[in-house]
């Protein structure tokens, strides 16, 4: 017999000894050695293992006739093999799958919580840590601290017919923009941690944009009047954006914060929201075609009608 | 009905093929499990490993046969030689007569039956 052979043979017995179980061991040792030596004599009489082996059927079954001669309770047929393991494979994904997300849930939540009088906006369990009175953004293990080097800027400009939008980008701070009733753009900023010169500059580009660049300050506390011409552009970081009735077409962006719209009561809009992680306000959509066009992603964070 | 047909005929031979077995152990005096098979097989009663052996088990349990190993005298793989006890000639002489009775009875419906098919046509 053949290595290979044996191997099989010896599997096979094997697996009766398994099922043969509820049987005394020298019994059982006997039922082996007869079971063997049937299959050596089958084999020596030129029948193939593999026959034998079909024609004596599967080891739990001989031993199942074996217990039911003796009046013994019958074992269960054994799953295949394959389905043993895509149960334990499925049920180790499944329960590493499980454990991952309870551990994100429980390290990360709340997903966001926003002290307003405290000023405080935390979110994905303090992942993201944002302290407004202190100036102080917390970015995992990195934290941002505010050097008070203060400083305050402010001015006006008349629209030319041609300056039809305003781009503004910051870091963090609040910025709040008014409407208003004439052609003229105005800002105050207070700012903390300008790297160098504060630039304080409204600048007009070729295709008609007027630009402010507050991005290099550490925080920024702004209101803006912006005349009904002037459509809005307004990206940035970490803080609040608030927009109070104003009457031009609107996209801001900013990544963790809060950004307010209050609705003029005498225009109509119609919105496009986006909100990854949070909470939004609802906000009336109008049907009518001449409806300004109002944009505003927030990553985490919330978007308020006040 | 085939399921109750293979049902039937499963339980029928139960019984036949216990007597049958025994019937041969007594006639060989001494025998081995493949043989057992080997012999069946000619006389066209075909019986299956994973029911023979159990069964020789269970009647070596019962005290009807009686079993010893021989390793000697082979192709080098010991056997496991079958032959009836005392209580087993006993025993296989009560199954005789238990059958013969039957068949009796199974003969006489069957005659019986033809008679009153006779009556019935004549």
């Amino acid at each position: 017999m053949a290595t290979t052979e044996q191997v099989k043979l010896e599997h096979y017995l094997g697996r009766l000894d398994k099922a043969l179980s509820p049987i005394a061991i020298s019994e059982r040792a006997e039922i082996i050695t007869e079971i063997k030596s049937h299959i050596l004599e089958a084999t020596s009489n030129e029948q193939s293992l593999d026959e034998i082996m079909t024609s004596m059927g599967e080891p739990e079954q001989v031993a199942n006739r074996y217990l039911m001669e003796k009046g013994l309770k019958i074992q269960k047929p054994p799953r295949h093999p394959i389905i043993k393991w895509l149960v334990i494979g499925f049920l180790g994904t499944f329960g590493l799958a499980s454990l991952t997300i309870i551990f994100l849930v429980w390290k990360f939540s709340p997903i966001i919580k926003v002290d307003e009088e405290k000023g405080r906006v935390v979110i994905l369990g303090g992942l993201i840590d944002i302290d407004e009175s202190q100036g102080k953004v917390k970015f995992g293990s990195s934290t941002m601290i505010n050097q008070r080097s203060e400083s305050h800027f402010e001015g006006s400009r008349s629209l030319t017919p041609s300056e039809k939008k305003f781009v503004l980008n910051f870091q963090n701070g609040n910025i709040t923009l008014n409407s208003e009733k004439t052609e003229k753009l105005t800002w105050k900023c207070d700012t903390e941690g300008g790297v160098n010169t504060p630039a304080s500059e409204v600048n007009s580009n070729t295709s008609g944009q007027l630009l402010l660049n507050l991005e290099e300050f550490k925080k920024i506390d702004c209101v803006f009047s912006v005349p009904k011409t002037l459509a809005l552009n307004i990206s940035g970081q970490n803080g609040k954006i608030k927009f109070n009735e104003i009457e031009s077409q609107t996209t801001a962006q900013l990544i963790n914060g809060d950004i307010s719209f209050l609705p003029n009561p005498n225009t109509k809009y119609k919105f496009d929201l986006k909100l990854n992680r949070g909470i939004m306000d609802e906000f009336i959509n109008s049907e009518d075609e001449g409806a300004l066009l109002i944009s505003l992603k927030l990553e985490n964070g919330r978007i308020l009608k006040k | 009905m085939p399921s109750s047909l293979e049902n039937w005929k499963t339980q029928i031979k139960k019984g036949y093929l216990e007597l049958c077995i025994l019937l041969l152990i007594q006639s060989q005096k001494r025998v081995y499990g493949f043989d057992i098979i080997e012999k069946l097989k000619a006389l066209s009663l075909p019986i299956k490993e994973g029911t023979l052996y159990p069964l020789l088990n269970r009647m070596s349990a019962d005290k009807i046969l009686s079993s010893e190993w021989e390793t000697e005298n082979l192709k080098g793989h010991p056997r496991k030689f079958y032959s009836l006890t005392l209580l087993g000639e006993e025993v296989i002489l009560k199954m005789q007569n238990e059958f013969e009775s039957m068949n009796q009875i199974f003969k006489k419906l069957k005659q019986g039956e033809k008679q009153s098919g006779n009556n019935r046509a004549s």
